[in-house]
């Protein structure tokens, strides 16, 4: 799943995946802004066909809770 | 009393002492709990009871959602957070509500004074609620310790506004004394204290003289407090915030910053990012983002809508009055015809072939002159003199006064300004000078603390001399004239 | 361990003394150019007396006969002399503004005398003043006042509130006066900075006047300017020479209240009108709008002055001296000579000797 992510995110936000990290956040990304972070629920929605609450976009404040939300909506860790 | 106070230096540096003499854990909690309700008495008194009421609401909400997790806590979140709202817009924004409305309130609540720091820490106790909520946090099950989270004394005034998640994990008062960390966080004071006391102080005299008479002063000198206004809101607040950071540091506790170098921003978007930012941050983590994530796919819509919702809050935070709403949808407007358009921008100075670093520059002009502009409605008295202020400064009659100073300046030629104000603080623009200076510094790693010690030590020295002489002149009333009779 | 275990072992109490020490120490090292800043600055404002308490000014000021002390921001002098009254308990103390200020205690030896003029203007602040030096059970024989006819004109006692302050002056006050010093003129302090001995007060070390042990001014020698009598800014119709058409009963209420006072504490009352320049006498005789000074000037007034208990005299118009600006430092101020004169007519009187037996004998 790591990977996946990070290619959603790379592909987003115009990061080389090697960048994207657990840590990565809006706080320490600058190309992580507004605009981009909806991008970003949309894309990873569509990749990993999920549907997202909104109380789970606005946890996401970082990729490591990405993943964690991913792997409780039943995403396999593959 | 305020942070720059002496009082107050005073009073920390007891609760300081007394601090690293208790034995961490609940000692150090109570001391800091007590100093805190006293720190608030002394500020305003009888409203203590409106701090403690939001503490406990958060303490209580935050339990009670806990419990309520998964199995529909949405009544109790909403009715939670309309209970830890309510002194906020009973204090604040009845009256100007009402207003809007055509509704006249009886004259025991319209003449209610705001509680000191209202907005700061209902916010703080608002986010823990939401973080709660949203299952980012764990509740806290010691009052005290949540109790402390609302009312910590450095920040409860004036911020910067804190999330729970990160202050209460650090509320273990544990440490014991260091003295690079209370070094560190003395270093901080004493900047905030240059900021606030020295700086603020002086650039806000010429800053009233226009503001508060706006007809008759020529469009140069408004333009002039103009930018007066913006640095000594910078100093006066920066400095604020770094006193409220020193002193948690003091005590162990690392706090969020508020500023990093807003006037270098090249754009509105990153202006915010820089300005405030525990303010800007808690609005786009509680509001910004829930939004947008409702309206995803709403395409660009949904981002506007989004985007000037959140910043007209924004400006309705600061007070309750139209200037405030059209502050907060002025910068709404600004941000969202910035993001749109950074691509063209950046195509026309590529095209242009300007460097990158004049582009930086150019950048940061013009988003300082905005912010300036835009923040001249936080500052009048009222709305149409903001009008004067725009229609005077983006006239003919600018481009004029600017070519007689220049005339009068550089080449000592022509009438004497009839401008007192821009003749008189010219001095001024060297503190302005100043600070731009020491935000590139600091923003390039060159901060006081990597100074040779003998510099910062001719710093500390010179600096507290003229603070403590700055203290002791506002204490004592203005000098008498010798009578002979 | 226990975290209390572990707080009180030796150990940690070892390194938290050094972080402290570490601490306090560095402070020290660092600040040391602005403390040893700081005791410079309150060592040179106590050597030079302005920093001090009136009370120690005044115990200083009895170590020897030739000290003047002048300092504080001039507006008020109020507890430096009510400093010296508690020291020297006198037998007479002159009373009143700078009109007082030329009584000397010659004429009134071998009584003990002290000069409290530049103190006081209005019968309120008399009043206040008698209350403030008899409130520990001393109280003067006699006072010598100042007795003009504006002081009973309608608001008079508002022009001088802030010349009567009871306050005394702040610690941040004082060094203030002497930081500014250094900042605009620090050599002028230089100069004169050996005067310190015995000379006390920023003010009076500056520049050599103040006041002398028996509380008259030491002022610069110099010859008076001859043209200032008919010259200066004092004129009839600016204040203190005010005109009104009546003498005000609010005013009488304040004499009549301070007179009262005297009585119970068992104070005489010696009200002088001490002498004014022809300028000042050519502009109230004949005057429309002088009401006050004719009804003040009258025997029906001088009759009531008499039957509150105040023995009042009027030597406003002297002849002798009238239209001679070489005795009137200005228009109401005349100078020692003349108030000597006075002083010996006054001490002369029946009245008085009948109060003060032992005036004339060595």
């Amino acid at each position: 799943m790591t990977a996946r992510v990070a290619k959603v995110f790379s592909e987003v936000l115009g990061v080389s995946p090697e960048h994207i990290t657990d840590e990565t956040s809006p706080d320490n990304t600058p190309q992580w802004d507004s605009m981009a972070a909806m991008n970003l629920v949309v894309a990873i929605e569509d990749e990993f066909d999920v549907r997202l609450s909104t109380a789970e976009i606005i946890s996401m404040r970082n990729v490591a809770i990405v993943k964690k939300v991913l792997t409780t909506k039943g995403v396999a860790d593959a | 009393m305020s942070l720059s106070d002496p009082a107050y230096i005073g009073f920390f540096a007891v609760v300081f002492v007394l601090f690293y003499l208790l034995p961490g854990g609940t000692a150090r909690l109570v001391l800091l709990l007590a100093a805190s309700l006293a720190f608030y008495c002394n500020l305003a008194g009888v409203y203590v009871w409106v701090l403690l009421f939001v503490a406990t609401t958060a303490y209580v909400g935050g339990l009670l959602l806990q419990q309520r997790v998964g199995k529909g806590s949405r009544l109790v979140f909403v009715a939670a957070l309309l209970v830890i709202l309510a002194p906020l817009i009973l204090f604040k924004y009845l009256g100007f509500l009402c207003d809007a409305v055509g509704i006249t309130l009886p004259e025991s609540i319209a003449l209610l004074a705001l509680p000191v720091g209202l907005s700061f820490f209902t916010f703080a106790a608002t986010g823990y609620l939401i973080d709660v909520n949203l299952e980012l946090l764990e509740a806290e099950r010691n009052p005290l310790r949540l109790a402390l989270f609302v009312t910590f004394f450095p920040l409860v005034t004036a911020g910067p506004i804190e999330r729970g998640g990160r202050l209460l994990p650090q509320l273990d008062l544990a440490l014991p004394l260091a003295s690079e960390r209370a070094l560190a966080g003395l270093q901080l004071i004493f900047i905030g204290l240059v900021l606030k006391v020295l700086f603020a102080d002086t650039l806000a005299a010429p800053v009233a003289t226009v503001f508060g008479d706006p007809e008759s002063s020529p469009p140069l000198e408004k333009f002039v407090a103009v930018v007066f206004f913006a640095f000594d809101l910078y100093a006066d607040f920066a400095g604020y915030s770094l006193i409220a950071i020193g002193c948690a540091k003091m005590l162990g506790i690392e706090v969020q910053p508020n500023f990093r170098q807003p006037f270098l921003s090249p754009t509105i978007p990153e202006f915010w990012r820089t300005w405030h930012m525990s303010l800007s941050f808690w609005v786009r983590d509680y509001l910004f983002l829930p939004l947008r994530a409702h309206w995803r796919r709403a395409g660009h819509k949904g981002m506007i809508g989004a985007t000037l919702l959140s910043f007209t809050i924004l400006g309705v935070w600061h007070g309750a009055g139209w200037q405030f709403v059209f502050y907060g949808l002025a910068f709404g407007v600004l941000a969202v015809l910035s993001l749109y358009t950074i691509r063209y921008r950046d195509r026309a100075y590529a095209a242009l072939g300007v460097p990158q670093p004049i582009v930086r520059i150019i950048r940061a002009i013009i988003t300082f002159i905005v912010f300036a502009l835009v923040l001249v409605l936080f500052r009048v008295s009222y709305l149409n003199d903001a009008l004067l202020f725009y229609r005077d400064i983006l006239s003919i009659d600018m481009l004029n006064n600017l070519w007689v100073t220049i005339k009068s300046g550089l080449f000592h030629y022509g009438e004497p300004l009839d401008m007192p104000v821009v003749s008189a603080y010219w001095a001024d623009w060297f503190l302005i000078a100043a600070i731009v200076a020491g935000d590139i510094l600091v923003r390039n790693g060159y901060t006081l603390a990597k100074c040779p010690v003998s510099i910062q030590a001719i710093a500390y020295n010179v600096g507290l001399a003229l603070i403590i002489y700055q203290w002791m002149s506002s204490s004592v009333a203005p000098p008498f004239l010798y009578y002979k009779f | 361990m226990s975290a209390a275990d572990e707080a009180a072992s030796p150990a940690v109490e070892r390194s938290r003394l050094r972080e402290w020490g570490r601490l306090v120490g560095v402070l020290l090292l660092i600040l040391s150019p602005l403390l040893l800043a700081g005791v410079v600055l309150e060592g040179l404002a106590w050597h030079i007396g302005e920093t001090m308490p009136v009370s120690v000014i005044s115990t200083w000021q009895d170590g020897a006969a030739d000290r003047i002390w002048r300092g504080g921001d001039g507006h008020s002098f109020l507890t430096y002399k009510l400093a010296r009254v508690a020291d020297l308990k006198p037998e007479i103390i002159a009373l009143g503004p700078s009109r007082a200020n030329a009584f000397k205690g010659d004429g009134f030896a071998p009584y003990t005398f002290f000069n409290a003029g530049l103190t006081a203007w209005t019968f309120d602040q008399y009043r206040r003043f008698l209350e403030l030096i008899t409130r520990d059970g001393y109280a003067p024989r006699a006072l010598v006042f100042n007795m003009d006819y504006w002081m009973l004109s309608s608001g008079f006692d508002h022009y001088w509130v802030d010349r009567f302050d009871e306050k005394p002056a702040t610690h941040v006050s004082d060094l203030l006066r002497v930081v500014a010093q250094l900042r605009e003129d620090p050599l002028r302090l230089w100069r004169n900075l050996p005067r310190a001995d015995h000379v006390h007060g920023l003010y009076a070390v500056l520049t050599g006047e103040g006041f002398r042990a028996d509380g008259s001014p030491a002022d610069k020698p110099g010859t008076p300017d001859p043209a200032l009598p008919a010259g200066d800014e004092t004129g009839v119709g600016t204040p203190p020479v005010v005109l009104a058409d009546h003498i005000a009963a609010e005013q009488v209420a304040n004499f009549e209240q301070f007179a009262t006072l005297a009585k119970a504490k068992h104070v005489a009352l010696i009200g002088i009108q001490l002498p004014y320049y022809e300028k000042i006498l050519n502009g109230l005789n004949g005057n429309p709008q002088a009401g006050i000074w004719r009804e003040f000037e009258s025997t029906e007034w001088h009759r009531r002055f008499a039957d509150s208990g105040v023995i009042f005299f009027d030597f406003a118009d002297m002849p002798a001296y009238r239209d001679k600006p070489e005795y009137f430092l200005d228009s109401l101020d005349p100078d020692a000579r003349v108030v000597s004169h006075i002083t010996q007519q006054v001490m002369a009187d029946p009245r008085v000797r009948a109060l003060l037996p032992k005036a004339g004998m060595p």
